[in-house]
C-alpha cells in the first residue's frame, strides 16, 4: 500500500503540473510540425516514385513510430523532474523520517515513471493513429496494438533505468534542466526519426545502431509498419523491401549479422538490467 | 528521571569540517527543550541526527529509549518532525499531502481520515483541507506542517525554527499549538529557534557554538549566569565618578551624560551604588535578558567570568 500511495502521489504531481504534461507531449508536436512543414514532403517524394500514392501511409507510420520511441525517453525525463525536485527541496527527507525504506521510495519513483510514460505513450499512439487515418491510412489491429504495448513496456523499462541512473548524479534542478535539454535534443536525432538512417553517413549510422533507444524505435517501426508494408510492397521485388527496411531503420545489421526482434529486445533488456544493477549499487547514495 | 531524548558525546564531521564536537544533553519526557545557536553552529546537523537522517560519527543518541542507527524504524514511529523549510508538495491539496505522508506510516484510508479529524481539532485544518498547498499563507502552511508531523501520533516533536518568517499572530498561533501539545498531549518538544523570547518558554535550553555546547540549563539559569545587568550612573561630575570607579577597579562604559557599569546581580549593583553615592545624581538598574546572555555567549566563547569581563573593559577604558 505504501508504494502504491507514493506512486499515486507522483502521478498526481505529474498530471497536476500542466506544463510538465505539455512538454512531455512537446516531442510529438515538434515532430508533427516539422513533418507537416517539410520533412514529410522530403521523405514522401522519393518513395512516391517507386510506391505510388500509398507511400504517404508508409512515411506517416514511420515518423509516428519514431516519435513514439522519442516520447518514451522525453516523458520519462519529464517525470523524473519530480525526483530532482524531491531531492533538491529535501522532500525526500520527509519520507525518510517515516518507517518507509529507501528501496520503497526508489520502487515508487520507478513504477510511477513507468506508468506515466506508458499512459503518455498511449495518448501519443492515439494522436499518431488519428493523423495516419486522417491521411488515408488504416487503424492498427488489436494484435498490433498489444505488440506495441509490449514493446513500449520494454522500451520504457530501458529508458527509466538508464535515466534514473544518470539522474542519480544530479541534485539540482538547474543541472537537471541542462541534461534534459541535451538528452531531449539528441534523442530524436539518435533514434533516426528526422532523417532515414540510410541517408546518413556511415559513422553516424553505426553510432545510431549502437544507441540502444534506436532499437526500441526499430521494434516499434516493425510492429506499426508491418501491415502497411505488407500491403504496399505486395508484388514488388523482395530486395526493394529489404533495402527500405535497412534505409528506414527497421532492420539493423552489424557487419553480416542481422539483429532480429529478439536481438533488439535482448539489447534493450540487457542494458536495462545493467543499469538497474548499477542503480542498486548506488542506492545507498 | 525519564528522558525523551538523550544525546551523549555526539560528534559529526563533513570531511575536515567538524560540525559537532562531543555534544551531550538530555531532554526530559513531556518537557520543552530549545536549542540555540547562530547559523552554522551545528543545529541542523544535530536535528538530522535526531531524525535518523544522518548518523553520528561518535556518541550515542537515544530517542524514546531507542538507539539511533540501530532502531531507526522504531524511532521514526516515535517522532514527528517540522523541518525548517516546508516539505509539502505544492501542487497537491492539503488532504492529498496528508494522505500520501500517512501511507508511509502504513495508515489506511480510514485511519488517515480519523487522524485528519483529530488534527483538525488540534491545529484547524477543515477550511484549508481541499486547498492547493501552494496557495496557503505562511501561517496556514506551518499549521499543515505541524499536522503532517503529528500524523503518526508521535511522542516526540522536533521543530526546526518553526516560526521563522511568520507574522506575529501566526507565531502566537503556532506557539499556542506547541504549548497545547506539550501540556495536554504530554509530548516531548525539541526545537531550534532564533527568537530568544520564544526560547524563554522552554523548560530547558542549550546554546551551541561551533559544534560545541557552551551553556545549558533553564532559561532563568542561563540568563542569571550569562546576562550582564546594567547599572546606569548619572552624575554632574562625571570625571570624578570615573576616578572613583577606577579606584575601586570597576569597569564602565562612557556615555555623554552617564556611565554604564556591568553588575553580576542586584546586590553587586547596591555595593557599587554605596561606593559611588557621593558622585552620582541618579541611577537606573536594568536586569540582563536572555538576549544579553546569548550575545555574551556568542561573543565570549565557552567561558564567562564577570570579573574577567570587567577587567578587560576596564583596561580598554584606561
Amino acid at each position: 500500500m505504501m508504494i502504491w500511495m507514493l506512486v499515486k502521489r507522483n502521478m498526481l504531481l505529474f498530471f497536476k503540473d500542466k506544463s510538465a504534461v505539455f512538454f512531455s507531449l512537446m516531442a510529438v508536436f515538434v515532430v508533427l510540425g516539422l513533418y507537416v512543414a517539410f520533412l514529410g514532403d522530403f521523405m514522401i517524394r522519393p518513395l512516391r516514385e517507386t510506391l505510388g500514392e500509398q507511400a504517404r501511409e508508409l512515411s506517416d507510420t514511420w515518423i509516428m513510430a519514431g516519435t513514439l520511441g522519442t516520447v518514451c525517453l522525453t516523458t520519462s525525463l519529464s517525470v523524473m523532474e519530480i525526483i530532482i525536485e524531491d531531492r533538491s527541496r529535501r522532500i525526500f527527507d520527509d519520507f525518510m523520517i517515516t518507517p518507509l525504506k529507501k528501496d520503497h521510495m526508489i520502487a515508487a519513483y520507478f513504477l510511477s515513471t513507468f506508468l506515466i510514460t506508458f499512459l503518455v505513450c498511449m495518448v501519443t499512439l492515439v494522436i499518431a493513429e488519428l493523423y495516419i487515418t486522417y491521411y488515408g491510412g488504416r487503424w492498427i489491429s488489436w494484435s498490433t496494438f498489444f505488440q506495441i504495448a509490449g514493446i513500449l513496456c520494454i522500451d520504457i523499462l530501458y529508458c527509466v533505468s538508464i535515466l534514473y541512473f544518470i539522474l542519480s548524479f544530479f541534485h539540482s534542478t538547474h543541472a537537471f534542466s541542462n541534461i534534459t535539454t541535451i538528452i531531449g535534443t539528441l534523442s530524436g536525432f539518435l533514434m533516426g526519426i528526422y532523417v532515414p538512417i540510410g541517408a546518413l553517413p556511415q559513422t553516424l549510422q553505426t553510432l545510431i545502431r549502437l544507441f540502444p533507444p534506436s532499437h526500441g524505435a526499430a521494434l516499434l517501426r516493425r510492429a506499426m509498419m508491418a501491415d502497411p508494408m505488407e500491403r504496399i510492397f505486395y508484388g514488388l521485388p523482395s530486395q526493394q523491401l529489404e533495402a527500405f527496411r535497412i534505409n528506414f531503420g527497421l532492420d539493423f545489421h552489424y557487419g553480416d549479422v542481422f539483429c532480429n526482434n529478439f536481438g533488439n529486445i535482448f539489447i534493450l533488456l540487457a542494458t536495462a538490467l545493467l543499469f538497474l544493477f548499477l542503480i542498486w549499487l548506488r542506492r545507498k547514495k | 528521571m525519564n528522558y525523551g531524548i538523550e544525546v551523549c558525546g555526539v560528534s559529526k564531521a563533513y570531511g575536515s569540517k567538524q560540525a559537532l564536537k562531543g555534544v551531550s544533553f538530555g531532554v526530559e519526557e513531556s518537557s520543552m527543550f530549545a536549542l540555540l545557536g547562530q547559523n552554522g553552529a551545528g543545529k541542523s546537523t544535530l536535528i538530522d541526527i535526531l531524525c535518523t537522517l544522518r548518523k553520528a560519527d561518535r556518541g550515542i543518541v537515544k530517542i524514546g529509549g531507542y538507539t539511533a542507527g540501530k532502531q531507526d524504524a522504531a524511532i521514526c514511529q516515535k517522532i514527528g518532525v517540522v523541518f525548517q523549510n516546508s516539505m509539502l508538495d505544492d501542487l497537491l491539496s492539503v488532504e492529498e499531502n496528508l494522505r500520501s505522508r500517512g501511507s508511509c506510516y502504513q495508515l489506511f484510508h480510514h485511519h488517515v481520515q480519523q487522524r485528519i479529524d483529530e488534527l483538525d481539532a488540534m491545529v484547524g485544518l477543515r477550511d484549508i483541507l481541499h486547498q492547493t498547498t501552494a496557495t496557503l499563507s505562511g501561517g496556514q502552511r506551518r499549521r499543515v506542517d505541524i499536522a503532517r508531523a503529528l500524523l503518526a501520533d508521535p511522542n516526540i516533536l522536533i521543530l526546526d525554527e518553526p516560526t521563522t518568517g511568520l507574522d506575529l499572530s501566526s507565531r502566537a498561533q503556532i506557539w499556542s499549538m506547541i504549548h497545547h501539545l506539550q501540556n495536554e498531549k504530554k509530548m516531548t518538544v525539541f526545537l531550534t529557534t532564533h527568537y530568544l523570547e520564544e526560547a524563554k518558554q522552554a523548560d530547558a535550553l542549550c546554546v551551541l557554538k561551533e559544534g560545541r555546547i557552551i551553556a545549558q540549563g533553564t532559561p532563568k539559569h542561563i540568563r542569571d549566569t550569562y546576562a550582564k545587568n546594567r547599572l546606569h550612573l548619572y552624575s554632574s561630575a562625571l570625571s570624578q565618578l570615573k576616578k572613583q570607579l577606577q579606584s575601586i577597579r570597576i569597569a564602565y562604559v562612557d556615555h555623554i551624560d552617564h556611565l554604564d557599569v556591568w553588575t553580576s546581580d542586584s546586590m553587586h549593583a547596591l555595593s557599587v551604588l554605596k561606593r559611588t553615592e557621593k558622585f552620582i545624581s541618579g541611577f537606573e538598574y536594568e536586569s540582563g535578558t536572555l538576549d544579553d546572555a546569548f550575545l555574551t555567549l556568542m561573543e565570549g566563547g565557552d567561558c564567562h567570568d564577570d570579573m574577567d569581563a570587567g577587567e578587560t573593559k576596564y583596561a580598554a577604558v584606561l
